[in-house]
């Protein structure tokens, strides 16, 4: 396995993004079944893979793990708009199709929002997903995230516009809610 | 000699801002008045002005920003941005100067550059996002006939304390049918 474990779950590890992970991340993104609730709209190739992950994965400010499973590459999860005087950060995430329905993108989620704030001392972490994708809508209410806000048809879905939902939770509410 | 007459309202100039204009946007990033309620905590000097300021027009992508101008000073800014021409929205930004306050003049400009979205470059949808604190702002965005679409909890600081911050939402057809 490339990379080294950041974060362990007991299904899940969280290990550095490394350069052998490009070819998986760019089939990945551009899969419409992945692109889409993404709102990504322009092909990716291998070049602009490799941008992206010197530009962001490997950022100071931002950080973006693999999720793996059995030593295997799934998805990415990432936290990203760190901002440490404010004390927030919003959670973005994507899991390859075959992945999805087992939970491990919520486990994954949970680990990464309690480093946020046992680790990175934030206040407050969000996360947004459109209104159609029930699965990623499960992920932030399971890591104790409230529904605060709607941004009126903000996406696109088969052609017709769609809400985004706006979810946040605060420092103290994982801290009541943590196990 | 001052920028390009882009937008025209009833008392206003919104100009393209030029090499001359940075000092006056330096000052208003540095006002604390001002960047209290943007949530902008940083000096910005000359050179970071400079930086924010080349390539500004490039691509509609990067934000469109104006200067508001009354008899040629500027009275206010006003700015688009993150301009995403497929999902066809953007956010908008502005400021007014603190001795311009109660003119008016801010509701002008940011209704100016509404239709300029709309009717231009064809945006269905434009949000704007403020702390629970500037309530100048949210008279503003309301009395536009902005949708207050909900509230995301402590995710401001202003004075030394989280603040909720508001989120609103102007549709394209909302913005027409006025």
């Amino acid at each position: 396995m490339p990379g080294s474990a950041f974060l362990r779950g007991d299904r899940v590890v969280l290990r550095t993004v490394e350069e052998e992970d490009l070819a998986f991340l760019r089939d990945n993104v551009d899969d419409p079944r992945v692109r889409r609730p993404l709102t990504g709209t322009e092909p990716t190739n291998i070049e602009t893979t490799r941008e992206h992950f010197e530009e962001y994965i490997s950022a100071e400010e931002d950080l973006t793990l693999a999720l793996c499973v059995d030593g295997e590459i799934r998805g990415t999860i990432t936290l990203f708009g760190v901002d440490q005087r404010a004390g927030t950060a919003e959670i973005a995430y994507w899991l390859t199709p075959e992945a999805h329905g087992r939970g491990l993108m919520t486990e994954a989620a949970r680990l990464l929002v309690g480093y946020a704030f046992e680790e990175l001392r934030l206040r407050r972490v969000r996360g947004r997903a459109l209104a159609t994708n029930e699965a990623s809508k499960g992920v932030l209410r399971n890591c104790g995230m409230q529904r605060e806000a709607v941004g009126r048809e903000a996406g696109t879905v088969d052609g017709e516009y769609v809400d985004m939902i706006h979810f946040g939770v605060l420092r103290e509410e994982w801290a009541a809610d943590d196990p | 000699m001052p920028g390009g007459q882009f937008l025209t309202t009833d008392r206003l100039a919104l100009r393209t801002v030029e090499e001359e204009d940075l000092p006056v946007l330096r000052e208003y990033a540095n006002d604390p008045v001002i960047r209290r309620r943007v949530t902008g905590g940083r000096p910005r000097n000359l050179e970071g002005q400079r930086e924010q300021f080349e390539g500004m027009y490039d691509d509609v992508g990067d934000g469109v920003g104006l200067l508001a101008c009354l008899d040629g000073e500027a009275v206010g800014y006003v700015r688009l941005f993150h301009v995403d021409m497929a999902a066809r929205h953007a956010t908008v930004e502005y400021w007014v100067r603190p001795a311009e306050r109660r003119s008016g003049y801010g509701t002008e400009m940011v209704a100016s550059v509404l239709t300029y979205a709309v009717e231009e470059l064809r945006l269905h949808r434009v949000r704007a996002r403020t702390a629970a604190t500037n309530t100048a702002s949210r008279r503003l965005l309301e009395s536009l006939g902005f949708v207050h679409e909900g509230v995301q909890r402590a995710a401001a600081f202003v004075g030394g304390d989280p603040v909720d911050a508001h989120r609103y939402g102007l549709l394209e057809d909302e913005w027409e049918g006025r």
